[in-house]
Protein backbone atom coordinates (compact mmCIF):
# COMPACT_ATOMS: atom_id res chain seq x y z
CA UNK A 1 0.00 0.00 0.00
CA UNK A 2 2.92 2.12 0.39
CA UNK A 3 4.57 2.31 -2.71
CA UNK A 4 0.91 3.29 -4.05
CA UNK A 5 0.53 6.26 -1.92
CA UNK A 6 4.04 7.44 -2.55
CA UNK A 7 3.02 7.46 -6.45
CA UNK A 8 -0.50 8.72 -5.89
CA UNK A 9 -0.78 12.48 -7.52
CA UNK A 10 -3.62 14.48 -6.33
CA UNK A 11 -6.59 15.40 -8.46
CA UNK A 12 -4.35 13.28 -11.40
CA UNK A 13 -5.23 9.82 -9.51
CA UNK A 14 -8.50 8.66 -8.37
CA UNK A 15 -8.39 8.81 -4.65
CA UNK A 16 -8.06 5.53 -3.43
CA UNK A 17 -11.21 5.21 -1.35
CA UNK A 18 -11.65 1.71 -2.01
CA UNK A 19 -9.13 0.65 0.47
CA UNK A 20 -11.52 1.19 3.17
CA UNK A 21 -15.54 -0.17 1.95
CA UNK A 22 -17.00 1.50 5.29
CA UNK A 23 -15.36 4.97 2.79
CA UNK A 24 -17.85 4.58 0.63
CA UNK A 25 -21.49 5.42 2.18
CA UNK A 26 -19.24 9.05 3.58
CA UNK A 27 -19.01 10.04 -0.42
CA UNK A 28 -23.12 10.91 0.18
CA UNK A 29 -22.70 13.81 2.68
CA UNK A 30 -20.24 16.63 0.74
CA UNK A 31 -23.02 15.68 -2.19
CA UNK A 32 -25.69 16.03 0.16
CA UNK A 33 -24.02 19.30 1.93
CA UNK A 34 -23.51 20.99 -1.44
CA UNK A 35 -26.99 20.75 -2.57
CA UNK A 36 -28.23 21.63 0.99
CA UNK A 37 -26.24 25.05 0.70
CA UNK A 38 -26.85 26.01 -2.75
CA UNK A 39 -30.53 25.25 -2.41
CA UNK A 40 -30.82 27.46 0.49
CA UNK A 41 -29.17 29.85 -0.62
CA UNK A 42 -31.47 30.23 -3.91
CA UNK A 43 -34.88 29.74 -1.46
CA UNK A 44 -34.00 32.42 1.56
CA UNK A 45 -33.79 35.76 1.09
CA UNK A 46 -31.81 36.30 3.82
CA UNK A 47 -28.58 35.31 3.90
CA UNK A 48 -28.21 35.05 7.75
CA UNK A 49 -30.41 31.99 7.96
CA UNK A 50 -28.94 30.13 5.53
CA UNK A 51 -26.65 28.14 7.92
CA UNK A 52 -29.30 27.10 9.61
CA UNK A 53 -32.06 26.15 6.92
CA UNK A 54 -28.87 24.43 4.83
CA UNK A 55 -28.16 22.31 7.85
CA UNK A 56 -31.64 21.17 8.94
CA UNK A 57 -31.97 20.47 4.71
CA UNK A 58 -28.57 18.41 5.45
CA UNK A 59 -29.44 16.47 8.04
CA UNK A 60 -33.15 15.51 6.62
CA UNK A 61 -31.35 14.61 3.12
CA UNK A 62 -28.93 12.20 5.00
CA UNK A 63 -31.54 10.72 7.18
CA UNK A 64 -34.05 10.76 4.41
CA UNK A 65 -30.90 8.70 2.26
CA UNK A 66 -30.63 6.51 5.50
CA UNK A 67 -34.14 5.36 6.43
CA UNK A 68 -34.42 5.00 2.53
CA UNK A 69 -31.15 2.36 2.62
CA UNK A 70 -32.67 0.77 5.71
CA UNK A 71 -36.04 -0.23 4.10
CA UNK A 72 -34.51 -1.26 0.95
CA UNK A 73 -31.98 -3.20 2.78
CA UNK A 74 -34.87 -5.18 5.00
CA UNK A 75 -36.98 -5.58 2.07
CA UNK A 76 -33.64 -6.93 0.06
CA UNK A 77 -33.50 -9.83 3.79
CA UNK A 78 -36.79 -10.23 3.58
CA UNK A 79 -37.30 -11.21 -0.18
CA UNK A 80 -33.55 -13.08 -0.30
CA UNK B 1 -29.05 41.01 6.50
CA UNK B 2 -30.33 42.39 3.29
CA UNK B 3 -28.30 42.69 0.35
CA UNK B 4 -27.83 45.76 -1.51
CA UNK B 5 -28.90 45.63 -5.51
CA UNK B 6 -27.11 46.81 -8.77
CA UNK B 7 -30.25 47.19 -10.99
CA UNK B 8 -28.23 48.65 -14.00
CA UNK B 9 -27.35 44.82 -15.21
CA UNK B 10 -29.33 43.44 -18.18
CA UNK B 11 -30.65 40.21 -17.76
CA UNK B 12 -28.23 38.43 -20.54
CA UNK B 13 -25.14 39.65 -18.78
CA UNK B 14 -26.17 38.46 -15.24
CA UNK B 15 -26.88 34.77 -16.97
CA UNK B 16 -23.88 35.07 -18.86
CA UNK B 17 -21.25 35.98 -15.76
CA UNK B 18 -23.43 33.35 -13.94
CA UNK B 19 -21.75 30.68 -16.07
CA UNK B 20 -18.45 32.12 -16.54
CA UNK B 21 -17.64 31.82 -12.40
CA UNK B 22 -20.30 30.26 -10.22
CA UNK B 23 -22.19 32.50 -8.26
CA UNK B 24 -20.69 35.48 -10.33
CA UNK B 25 -24.24 35.82 -11.66
CA UNK B 26 -25.04 37.19 -7.91
CA UNK B 27 -22.29 39.60 -7.99
CA UNK B 28 -23.39 41.73 -10.12
CA UNK B 29 -26.57 42.15 -8.80
CA UNK B 30 -24.78 43.01 -5.91
CA UNK B 31 -25.81 39.98 -3.61
CA UNK B 32 -22.20 39.04 -2.84
CA UNK B 33 -22.82 36.44 0.12
CA UNK B 34 -25.29 34.56 -1.81
CA UNK B 35 -21.82 34.92 -4.71
CA UNK B 36 -19.34 33.82 -2.34
CA UNK B 37 -21.70 31.31 -0.50
CA UNK B 38 -23.46 29.49 -3.74
CA UNK B 39 -20.03 30.00 -5.87
CA UNK B 40 -17.95 27.79 -3.31
CA UNK B 41 -20.13 25.43 -2.55
CA UNK B 42 -20.57 24.33 -6.68
CA UNK B 43 -16.68 24.90 -7.01
CA UNK B 44 -15.94 22.44 -4.28
CA UNK B 45 -18.22 20.18 -5.30
CA UNK B 46 -16.51 20.13 -8.80
CA UNK B 47 -13.11 20.24 -7.36
CA UNK B 48 -14.63 16.94 -4.91
CA UNK B 49 -15.69 15.20 -8.14
CA UNK B 50 -11.62 15.61 -9.52
CA UNK B 51 -10.48 14.77 -6.46
CA UNK B 52 -12.39 11.71 -5.99
CA UNK B 53 -12.62 10.13 -9.85
CA UNK B 54 -9.45 12.01 -10.85
CA UNK B 55 -9.05 14.86 -13.80
CA UNK B 56 -9.87 11.95 -16.37
CA UNK B 57 -13.68 12.12 -15.55
CA UNK B 58 -13.86 15.03 -17.45
CA UNK B 59 -14.10 13.12 -20.72
CA UNK B 60 -15.06 15.68 -23.50
CA UNK B 61 -17.56 14.30 -26.14
CA UNK B 62 -15.41 14.25 -29.81
CA UNK B 63 -12.14 13.08 -27.81
CA UNK B 64 -11.24 9.40 -27.83
CA UNK B 65 -9.58 7.23 -24.73
CA UNK B 66 -5.96 8.85 -25.95
CA UNK B 67 -7.49 12.47 -25.75
CA UNK B 68 -7.00 13.01 -29.48
CA UNK B 69 -10.24 14.53 -31.38
CA UNK B 70 -11.81 11.31 -32.81
CA UNK B 71 -12.60 11.42 -36.59
CA UNK B 72 -15.12 10.12 -39.49
CA UNK B 73 -13.40 8.53 -41.81
CA UNK B 74 -14.78 7.01 -45.10
CA UNK B 75 -12.54 3.36 -45.44
CA UNK B 76 -12.19 2.68 -49.40
CA UNK B 77 -12.92 -0.69 -50.02
CA UNK B 78 -10.45 -2.41 -52.23
CA UNK B 79 -12.15 -5.74 -52.90
CA UNK B 80 -15.06 -3.63 -54.57
CA UNK B 81 -12.29 -0.71 -55.49
CA UNK B 82 -15.11 1.88 -54.14
CA UNK B 83 -15.43 4.07 -50.93
CA UNK B 84 -17.48 2.16 -48.75
CA UNK B 85 -20.45 4.22 -48.27
CA UNK B 86 -20.74 3.87 -44.05
CA UNK B 87 -18.27 5.96 -42.12
CA UNK B 88 -16.04 4.80 -39.24
CA UNK B 89 -15.10 6.20 -36.11
CA UNK B 90 -11.63 6.77 -35.79
CA UNK B 91 -9.89 7.11 -32.34
CA UNK B 92 -5.84 8.10 -32.83
CA UNK B 93 -4.09 6.80 -30.52
CA UNK B 94 -0.70 8.77 -30.96
CA UNK B 95 -0.30 12.08 -32.77
CA UNK B 96 1.26 10.69 -35.62
CA UNK B 97 -2.66 9.13 -35.92
CA UNK B 98 -3.75 12.05 -34.89
CA UNK B 99 -2.39 14.18 -37.82
CA UNK B 100 -2.96 10.79 -40.60
CA UNK B 101 -6.32 9.08 -38.95
CA UNK B 102 -6.17 7.64 -42.79
CA UNK B 103 -4.61 4.65 -42.25
CA UNK B 104 -4.71 3.14 -46.31
CA UNK B 105 -4.37 4.77 -49.47
CA UNK B 106 -7.82 5.91 -50.93
CA UNK B 107 -9.63 6.90 -47.69
CA UNK B 108 -11.19 9.60 -47.00
CA UNK B 109 -11.13 11.89 -43.54
CA UNK B 110 -14.64 13.54 -43.44
CA UNK B 111 -13.76 15.43 -40.25
CA UNK B 112 -13.89 15.45 -36.74
CA UNK B 113 -16.91 13.63 -35.67
CA UNK B 114 -17.71 16.04 -32.50
CA UNK B 115 -18.84 18.65 -35.49
CA UNK B 116 -20.14 15.29 -38.16
CA UNK B 117 -22.47 14.14 -35.81
CA UNK B 118 -22.60 16.25 -32.57
CA UNK B 119 -25.95 14.78 -31.46
CA UNK B 120 -24.16 10.99 -31.12
CA UNK B 121 -21.16 12.43 -29.67
CA UNK B 122 -22.93 13.99 -26.51
CA UNK B 123 -25.63 11.20 -26.61
CA UNK B 124 -22.58 8.57 -25.98
CA UNK B 125 -21.50 11.11 -22.87
CA UNK B 126 -24.59 12.76 -21.54
CA UNK B 127 -22.82 13.67 -18.17
CA UNK B 128 -20.97 16.12 -19.85
CA UNK B 129 -24.10 18.26 -20.47
CA UNK B 130 -24.49 18.82 -16.53
CA UNK B 131 -20.47 19.43 -16.11
CA UNK B 132 -20.49 22.21 -18.93
CA UNK B 133 -23.18 24.02 -16.63
CA UNK B 134 -20.19 24.48 -14.30
CA UNK B 135 -18.63 26.77 -17.06
CA UNK B 136 -15.00 27.82 -18.37
CA UNK B 137 -13.60 25.74 -15.14
CA UNK B 138 -15.35 22.86 -16.74
CA UNK B 139 -13.41 23.60 -20.38
CA UNK B 140 -10.18 24.06 -18.32
CA UNK B 141 -10.47 20.65 -16.37
CA UNK B 142 -11.42 18.70 -19.91
CA UNK B 143 -8.34 20.35 -21.61
CA UNK B 144 -6.34 18.94 -18.77
CA UNK B 145 -7.97 15.41 -18.88
CA UNK B 146 -7.27 15.28 -22.77
CA UNK B 147 -3.39 16.09 -22.39
CA UNK B 148 -3.23 13.80 -19.20
CA UNK B 149 -4.87 11.21 -21.36
CA UNK B 150 -1.85 11.38 -24.25
CA UNK B 151 0.35 8.66 -24.58
CA UNK B 152 3.82 9.40 -23.09
CA UNK B 153 6.46 9.31 -25.77
CA UNK B 154 7.08 5.39 -26.74
CA UNK B 155 4.20 4.54 -24.58
CA UNK B 156 0.97 2.18 -26.05
CA UNK B 157 -1.24 3.55 -23.20
CA UNK B 158 -2.73 6.75 -21.96
CA UNK B 159 0.10 8.69 -19.39
CA UNK B 160 -2.86 8.90 -17.18
CA UNK B 161 -5.34 6.32 -16.93
CA UNK B 162 -8.98 7.01 -16.22
CA UNK B 163 -10.37 5.83 -13.19
CA UNK B 164 -13.09 3.05 -12.96
CA UNK B 165 -16.16 1.61 -11.60
CA UNK B 166 -17.51 3.51 -8.63
CA UNK B 167 -14.23 6.01 -8.56
CA UNK B 168 -15.80 7.40 -12.03
CA UNK B 169 -19.48 6.59 -11.44
CA UNK B 170 -19.16 9.36 -7.66
CA UNK B 171 -16.67 11.95 -9.64
CA UNK B 172 -18.61 12.40 -12.94
CA UNK B 173 -21.52 12.68 -10.31
CA UNK B 174 -19.97 15.09 -8.06
CA UNK B 175 -19.31 17.51 -11.31
CA UNK B 176 -22.72 16.78 -13.15
CA UNK B 177 -24.62 17.57 -9.70
CA UNK B 178 -22.02 20.81 -9.32
CA UNK B 179 -23.06 21.53 -13.22
CA UNK B 180 -26.98 21.23 -12.31
CA UNK B 181 -26.65 23.45 -9.26
CA UNK B 182 -25.14 25.81 -10.94
CA UNK B 183 -28.13 25.90 -13.60
CA UNK B 184 -30.53 26.62 -10.83
CA UNK B 185 -27.99 29.30 -9.69
CA UNK B 186 -28.24 30.66 -12.77
CA UNK B 187 -31.62 31.08 -12.97
CA UNK B 188 -31.95 32.74 -9.63
CA UNK B 189 -30.20 34.91 -10.39
CA UNK B 190 -31.45 36.02 -13.55
CA UNK B 191 -35.00 35.61 -11.92
CA UNK B 192 -33.60 38.09 -8.95
CA UNK B 193 -32.40 40.71 -11.77
CA UNK B 194 -35.49 40.56 -13.46
CA UNK B 195 -37.79 41.21 -10.05
CA UNK B 196 -35.59 44.17 -9.45
CA UNK B 197 -36.25 45.76 -12.78
CA UNK B 198 -39.73 44.95 -12.29
CA UNK B 199 -39.84 46.62 -9.10
CA UNK B 200 -38.12 49.62 -10.65
CA UNK B 201 -40.29 50.35 -13.29
CA UNK B 202 -43.31 49.68 -11.51
CA UNK B 203 -41.94 52.54 -9.37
Amino acid sequence: MIPMFLSYAIFFDPLPIWVKPWFWPLLLLPLCLAVAVVYKCVRCNDMDSVPREATGLFITIVLGMAVTAAALAGLAALMG
Amino acid sequence: MSEPRNSSVSLPVVAICAWLIPGGGYFVIGQRARAIVAGAAIVALFLGGILVGGIRIMDPPGWGQYGYMAEMVQRFDRRRQQPEAAYTRVEPASKDEARHPDENDGDHVAGPALFLQPTTELGEKPWYVGQILCGPITLLASAISVNAAHPAAGATTETWPSSHSRSWEIGALYTSVAGMLNLLVIIDAAHRAGLHKQWKSEA
